[in-house]
């Protein structure tokens, strides 16, 4: 999830890539609680969001970055949900289970209509999941490359068959698996998600304009079945800088406006027409050495680059004290919100310490490695996020202390992403990630080990990927947490990745309005905007 | 005299006839050197557009297969050249939708501001201008220059954060951002973005137009006007304005080319989504049908205003109409 104002579309699309299942051990199964409105306030006949690029698509297929989904997701129902703290709830499925560890069994309601005001059917639900599958072009295809079947077995089930157990299923399919109408898609071709065809959902609120130029529109649902929102009418605009935004918040232009950057949050406390919400997000920024050149082939070298990081000392002037220094490449809310606090505390008090800053340590270090002298290493920095140029000037000046020189090169949003996985660019790079839910093991699944499908520090050997493979093959928290624990602690150890920072997610929210139960970093797996209401 | 119009008009039309000529051809060069440009940018679209966890080689290939990237360089430029010329621009690599629709919703906001701008500009720039030149180093002019000056070093984002935050926030006079609908809403919104814009355009213009006035108002013709008392109002509009005209339009012309293209500052500041702010996005994600067509566009924008005002030159100077003809 971007916390980044200006994360540009491809960081947004790393930050919410992976979903991994918020449900523990003993969540497989869940039946439907109460599902009533549960906004407090009062109606209110509109609200302004803005968001930082104008809507891709209506279609998911197409376009799923943040901005884009934020829209999405108030508009298109899925079959769960995530609550506050990251776990997976029923929403259209009234009830889901996982009868043995390569099925999936959904249950759906029966009060469900679409927009039109025909009734959702099976057949709906199990098309919205498959177009997503097999040799499909739609762009969420990775997250369900397991899914080998959907099958809609009668007017009220859908079955998902699995090659492989795939224990964060719920939780991609609450974010990503967003419910169309198949009768709709199949007119609309490739019009689809378009400002003509915009899409037919069952959601809280109705397309009724969009445009990639000018943002959306979006009007109440009446007939929601869980009951009809505050906000009658919801409106997106695209506002791409920040300070914009600042001055139109100000003039009260906007009601609202999602991931403001860390290091301008002391102007926007300022303002005395709006309030601003500060959370954990699961952001989690690191710097990532290539361990299999050199010179970070060598442990030493990578131990004296984390003596060179004053990572407390950043904290402020990078992310103005709204950020915490990260103990593992785990985002922290991941084992805080699993394990709670106390058990996230022991797992940490049982890791090896972060290198301490200290310029003495490195040279120590360095010495005892074998590049002595030092050596020269480019860095790119995305000049679209405001932490990483000032993070690497700070390091490069701290490096040339013990003769290392860091070339620090500022370069576009894309060109960093793509540098991640390009094998020929620096062996140093600086990542910033983001996990969709709470299961620890979303992030190390992909980073770790030589079956790692994105470990940018080719960091594998027989232990690690021991580790690894017991960790991904697990479906419950109890399974995961030894293997990943030790794998963490071989991290901690070899250093792959350097974890510098987890940020904090700020919202800015008019104080004509009310946002019941206070904005979550899971918000984009929820039918969020039923949480908003008028002050009154 | 009447054959000799007549001749005038051939002329000029076989002028512009050549002109388009030369227009097509360059749209041609510009098309295949941007083409090759983005092929030789680094960085795949479809690894982009997925993400870099989720650029499988498998989802990879399929998505460069639906847009034809894996085809021969010159067989994507043919392929894109045959469509093109049926008007048919492809689809965003980015969300699916056709290139034209993409550009059509945008221009508009690029036209209005490009265009208010610059009537502010002509409003302002050109009699202050001509003040300013035909009163050399009195306080007209030395107020004209001064200000001019301040207007061409100042910042286009700092004035136009500036002017948001005074009239937008502080006195609430207009909005801060956006575009509207409707003509007198649009009119509203674009204001602070079109002075935004025009407040170096007119620093540009206004020291061209002071230039060519003051190399007028040294002339004998008008010493020797004034001194058979021609009305000053005369002298003004006859005389000064119209042997300025040339370099006044000159740069007129130049400053409106530039802003069709996208003021992307300008609409950065004003959350406007325009050309500017759609190539900004579309090169970022190397989404190359809707960079080619924009750069087509915007260099068709560019050629046109180009050629109005070299036709607008035999307009306002008789010395280039008999020019024509005897050439």
């Amino acid at each position: 999830m971007g916390t980044m104002s200006r994360r540009s579309a491809i960081a947004v699309a790393l930050a919410f890539t992976l979903a991994a299942a918020g449900c523990g051990s003993d969540k497989a199964t869940s039946t439907s609680g109460g599902t009533g409105n549960t906004a407090a306030g009062v109606e209110i006949d509109k609200m302004v969001w803005a968001i930082q690029s104008p809507p891709g698509s209506m279609d998911i297929a197409k376009a799923g970055d943040v901005p884009t989904q934020r829209v999405q997701t108030a508009a298109f129902d899925r079959l769960l949900t995530t609550d506050n703290t990251g776990a997976v709830q029923p929403w259209i499925a009234s009830k889901f289970e996982n009868p043995d560890p390569l099925t999936w069994v959904f249950t759906l309601r029966d009060d469900v209509k679409f927009w039109d005001g025909t009734p959702l059917t099976s057949d709906d639900v199990a098309y919205s999941i498959a177009r997503h599958t097999g040799d499909s072009t739609s762009i969420q295809a990775f997250l369900f490359a397991l899914v080998t079947d959907v099958t809609a077995t009668d007017a009220s089930t859908v079955t998902v068959t699995l090659s492989a157990a795939d224990p964060t299923l719920p939780a991609k399919l609450a974010i990503f698996a967003q419910i169309h109408q198949k009768k709709y898609d199949e007119e609309a071709g490739d019009a689809l998600g378009g400002p003509d065809k915009p899409g037919m959902g069952t959601g809280p609120y109705s397309i009724t304009s969009f445009s990639s130029a000018d943002g959306a529109t979006l009007t109440r649902n009446d007939n929601y079945w869980a009951g009809k929102p505050k906000v009658k009418t919801l409106e997106f605009k695209a506002i791409g800088d920040p300070d914009t935004a600042r001055l139109a918040m100000s003039s009260g232009e906007i009601d609202g406006f999602f991931d403001v950057p860390l290091i301008a949050t002391r102007q926007w406390d300022e303002l005395d027409n709006a309030t601003m919400t500060y959370v954990q997000g699961a952001y989690n920024d690191m710097l990532s050495m290539d361990t299999t050149r050199a010179p970070f082939d060598d442990v030493n070298v990578r131990v004296a680059m984390a003596h060179l990081i004053d990572r407390d000392g950043l904290l402020g002037p990078l992310f103005n004290n709204r950020a915490t220094t990260a103990f593992t490449i785990v985002p922290a809310i991941q084992f805080t919100s699993s394990l709670g606090d106390a058990g996230a505390t022991q797992l940490y008090e049982g890791l090896t310490p972060f290198p301490e800053f200290s310029i003495d340590k490195a040279k120590e270090a360095l010495a005892k490695s074998a590049s002595p002298d030092g050596f020269s290493v480019d860095l790119a920095v995305d000049t679209s996020q405001p932490w990483m140029s000032p993070l690497a000037q700070n390091l490069a000046e701290n490096a040339e202390k013990v003769g290392i020189t860091i070339n620090v090169k500022q370069v576009s949003a894309a060109d960093w992403g793509a540098g991640l996985s390009d094998p020929d660019a620096s062996p140093v790079q600086l990542v910033a990630l983001g996990a969709g839910t709470a299961w620890p093991n979303e992030l190390p699944s992909f980073m770790l080990g030589t079956n790692g499908g994105f470990n940018i520090a080719k960091y594998g050997n027989p232990e690690i990927d021991a580790f690894m493979d017991k960790a991904n093959a697990s479906a419950t928290l109890d399974d995961l947490m030894p293997p990943l624990t030790d794998a963490l602690q071989m991290t901690t150890d070899d250093l792959p990745y350097l974890p510098l920072f987890d940020e904090q997610v700020a919202t800015a929210l008019s104080n004509k309005f009310v946002w019941e139960g206070g904005y979550s970093y899971w918000a984009l797996g929820q039918a969020w905007p039923l949480q908003l209401g008028g002050a009154g | 005299m009447a054959a000799a119009a007549g001749r005038r008009w051939v002329t000029i039309a076989r002028f512009a006839v050549r002109r388009l000529a030369a227009m097509v051809a360059i749209l041609a060069i510009v098309s295949f050197l941007v083409f090759s440009l983005l092929a030789l940018t680094p960085g795949d679209p479809a690894v982009l557009l997925l993400g870099p966890q989720k650029a499988t080689p498998e989802a990879v290939a399929r998505i460069r297969a639906e847009f034809g990237l894996d085809d021969p360089f010159l067989v994507q430029y043919r392929d894109w050249v045959v469509a093109a010329l049926h008007g048919d621009f492809g689809r965003s690599i980015r969300s699916g939708q056709q290139v034209t629709d993409m550009i059509s919703e945008r221009v508009g906001v690029t036209v209005w501001l490009a265009g208010y701008a610059f009537v502010l500009t002509v409003l302002i720039a050109i009699p202050f201008g001509l003040v300013a030149g035909m009163r050399k180093g009195r306080l007209a002019d030395r107020l004209a220059t001064a200000s001019s000056l301040v207007a061409l070093s100042a910042p286009t984002f700092a004035v136009g954060f500036l002017l948001m935050y005074v009239f937008a926030v502080q006195l609430d006079w207009f909005p801060a951002f956006g575009s509207g609908d409707g003509f007198l809403d649009t009119l509203w919104h674009m204001t602070l973005p079109a002075v935004t814009l025009a407040i170096s355009q007119i620093a540009i213009v206004l020291r061209q137009t002071r230039a060519a006035a003051m190399d007028v108002a040294d002339r004998d013709y008008i010493t020797f006007a004034r001194a058979r008392a021609v009305p000053s109002r005369r002298i003004w509009q006859r005389y000064v304005l119209h042997n300025a005209s040339l370099p006044v339009l000159t740069s007129a012309g130049l400053v409106l080319a530039y802003s069709l293209t996208g003021a992307v500052l300008v609409e950065n500041v004003f959350a406007l989504q325009g050309l500017g702010a759609l190539l900004v996005v579309s090169v970022a994600q190397l989404d190359l049908p809707v960079v080619q067509a924009l750069t087509m566009f915007t260099a068709l924008l560019v050629l046109t205003t180009n050629l109005v005002v070299d036709l607008l030159y035999f307009a306002f100077d008789p010395r280039l109409r008999r020019a024509a003809v005897a050439a």
